[in-house]
């Protein structure tokens, strides 16, 4: 009797002290935009190497297929994001109350690809009549605010009943349409260029125009979350508010992103590939997932180690950057006015990092 | 049918229910003072705005309750009948209108009926460009060709014994497994354009067409086979006077079936891929930038033509087989 009276209390104990072990840790659910891969290196790296765990917090990286990340966390079932600037500000504007964070990438990696046989040669003048293919959910605001730019009209404006381009959506990979059905094709610099030259088509025989160069230069890859969780007083019963949460999630973030960044091997080797399966291969002749994600890891790193990384601000987004995205955004019609204050809230970055955002020059 | 006319009170013998009247036109006259005085308010109503649109509410609905049922019991025309569906939807969207504005849902979640019809106005030409690629394109042509073929096939099965024992069964089976499933494949296989959503459409009208047609064509009546046997009725005569016309009304049931199928098929084919044109493009477009103005305009569209091509089939079907005892009166 006695015996099982030990047994029982030790169990007891065990399972209490495993209970608390594990709600020490803060539950948290980080959306990411797309499928794993290099382009989530440094979220990546902060979950394996315990970045996350010595911040508190025990997150989840959710994958994403071609839904929009702001629409899982509005409806709660993520608590953070990582999408584009673009389509979150277009998302604030329709009064969905996102907060941008913290900037990851300080340069856009948005490219449209031709062939050279098309005889594009120069964008805006030669687009009219052409077929482009986008992705949707959120992803076409680049192409469109190029179309925009260059004065022309397209399939995606649901306004302009005799279309100058002809927006072709397609799931993704760029051999369903390339180059068959779409003269110009969406491709990211760190991944469907890769892909599209991997089918045949290399740099010998397409033209890769990065739409920073066209003065496209909206940027990318940021974490977000709502106003909901930010005013959370008590997030999910931690004893922390959402801002102290915020600012955790960040600085294990920018932990990893900059360790990511300055071991891209051993990244990829141990914290990209076992995750990711299937969608971290290429295409064709350039398939392999390892090469692949070696390749997009450096092209990643080009994104991360720009702007105000390069000053020692990882993950600020520099008002000026910021306000050239909202300028182009509403010159043109994506934006039909300035986002409010509260879309940009600087605070976590601030409390992650030490700094001020004022101090920024 | 003389009986039951003498049974019903002719209008002028029952007075109109005033009380009813008055309690629609309360309601609907709160819920729009509401919607008019929050208009171009952007903050959240308070507790008493809310329990006018609550009292709003309560009284149309009440009052639609004693208009339905003094109509109900009057012998009216179809366009009076349908003075209480009228008001119900008439008496939702105020509703809903009014809820949406009082707790300032965002229009990125949830338009309000308003803004949805202006946007469907104003987008209107780009709609009808979509649905002609959706629906001509899509749904007509995949349907023609499913119902054409699911006709001819279930002829044949009928006629030939070899094919009901080996082909029947898995018309069965796919007839009653979501084809729909098969839309990725197809468009990956056949491209973006127009021709890969015209396939899952006929692929998906085409089973219950074929399952449909053969029961109708197969179980005839005995006795009216040895009649025809008696007459010395050759096979297509069979068919000509008898197995056809008994299947008629086993076609229409597929094919009213097929209509909703097609639309169905057509707009979720485009989810997966197409060439900047069509309703499932426009909403799964506007979905992911949170346009939902012009998803629901798009879904609007769709549903009206969708009533429609169902309404054409079953004028359609009372046309051919009026003789059927289902519509006999």
């Amino acid at each position: 009797m006695r015996k099982w009276t030990v047994v029982l209390a030790v169990l007891a104990m065990a399972t209490a002290s495993l209970g608390t072990a594990q709600q020490n840790l803060i539950k948290v659910n980080l959306q990411l935009k797309w499928f794993p891969q290099a382009q989530f290196a440094g979220f990546f790296v902060a979950k394996e190497r315990g970045f996350f765990r010595a911040q508190g917090l025990d997150v989840t990286l959710l994958p994403a297929g071609d839904q929009s990340p702001i629409q899982v966390v509005q409806s709660g079932a993520a608590d953070f994001g990582t999408t584009w600037i673009a389509d979150l500000l277009v998302a604030r504007e329709r009064g969905i109350p996102v907060v941008h964070l913290a900037q990851i990438f300080q340069r856009s990696g948005f490219t449209l690809v031709a062939l050279k046989s098309t005889g594009i040669k120069d964008l805006c003048k030669d687009l009219k009549g052409k077929s482009v293919g986008v992705w949707p959910s959120g992803n076409e605001y680049p192409a469109v605010a190029l179309f925009r730019k260059c004065g022309l009209t397209s399939s995606l404006d649901p306004r302009a009943a005799n279309p100058d381009v002809k927006a072709v959506s397609y799931p993704f990979d760029p051999s369903l349409v390339f180059p068959d059905k779409v003269q110009l094709v969406s491709a990211m610099t760190y991944n469907e260029v890769n892909q599209i030259a991997g089918l045949g088509y290399d740099e010998s025989k397409v033209d890769v125009f990065k739409l920073a160069d066209e003065g496209i230069n909206l940027l990318e890859d940021l974490i977000f979350t709502t106003e909901r969780v930010l005013n959370e007083r008590n997030f999910k019963g931690s004893g922390l508010t959402g801002r102290q949460v915020a600012a955790r999630l960040i600085r294990a973030s920018l932990q990893g992103w900059d360790w990511a960044v300055k071991n891209q091997a051993e990244t990829v080797e141990k914290y990209v590939l076992p995750f990711c399966g299937n969608t971290c291969k290429g295409s064709g002749s350039r398939a392999d997932a390892k090469g692949h994600q070696t390749w997009q890891m450096a092209e990643i790193a080009k994104l991360y180690n720009a702007g105000a990384t390069t000053k020692g601000w990882a993950g600020f987004l520099a008002p000026a950057d910021f306000q050239a995205s909202v300028k182009l955004l509403r010159d043109q019609g994506i934006l039909t006015k300035d986002p409010p204050r509260q879309a940009v809230d600087y605070g976590p970055w601030e409390e992650a990092t030490g700094k001020k955002a004022a101090d920024y020059k | 049918m003389e009986a039951l006319k003498v049974g019903r009170p002719s209008p002028a013998a029952r007075p109109l229910p005033w009380l009813g009247v008055a309690a629609v036109g309360l309601g609907f006259a709160l819920l729009a003072l509401f919607i008019w005085s929050w208009w171009d308010r952007s903050d959240l109503a308070g507790t008493g705005q809310k329990l006018l649109i609550l009292a709003g509410f309560a009284a149309a609905a009440y009052g639609v309750a004693r208009v339905a049922n003094f109509l109900a019991a009057v012998r009216t025309g179809p366009l009076v009948g349908f003075i209480p569906a009228g008001l119900t939807l008439a008496l939702v969207l105020l509703t809903v209108e009014a809820l949406l504005r009082a707790y300032q849902v965002p229009a990125g979640l949830i338009p309000t009926p308003t803004r949805v019809f202006a946007t469907l106005w104003a987008v209107r030409d780009v709609l009808l460009q979509d649905a002609y690629q959706t629906v001509v394109l899509e749904a007509f042509t995949g349907y023609l060709v499913g119902c054409g073929l699911g006709v001819a096939t279930a002829l044949l099965v009928s006629r030939f014994v070899f094919l009901e024992r080996g082909f029947l069964p898995y018309a069965t089976a796919f007839s009653s497994i979501p084809i729909v499933a098969l839309a990725p494949v197809l468009v990956k296989m056949m491209g973006l354009e127009w021709p890969s959503k015209a396939a899952i459409v006929a692929i998906t009208v085409f089973f219950p067409v074929v399952v449909n047609t053969f029961r109708g064509l197969t179980e005839v009546s005995p006795l009216s086979l040895d009649l025809m046997r008696s007459y010395a009725a050759g096979e297509a005569q069979q068919y000509r006077w008898l197995r056809v016309p008994n299947a008629l009304p086993f076609i229409f049931n597929a094919l009213k079936l097929g209509t909703t199928l097609a639309m169905i098929g057509s707009i979720v084919g485009e989810f997966f891929g197409a060439n900047g044109q069509g309703l499932g493009f426009r909403i799964q477009i506007e979905a992911g930038r949170f346009g939902f103005d012009i998803v629901w305009s798009a879904i609007i569209v769709a549903s009206v033509i969708g009533i429609a091509w169902y309404g054409l089939v079953a004028w359609l079907e009372r046309r051919l087989t009026g003789w059927h005892v289902s519509f006999r009166e």
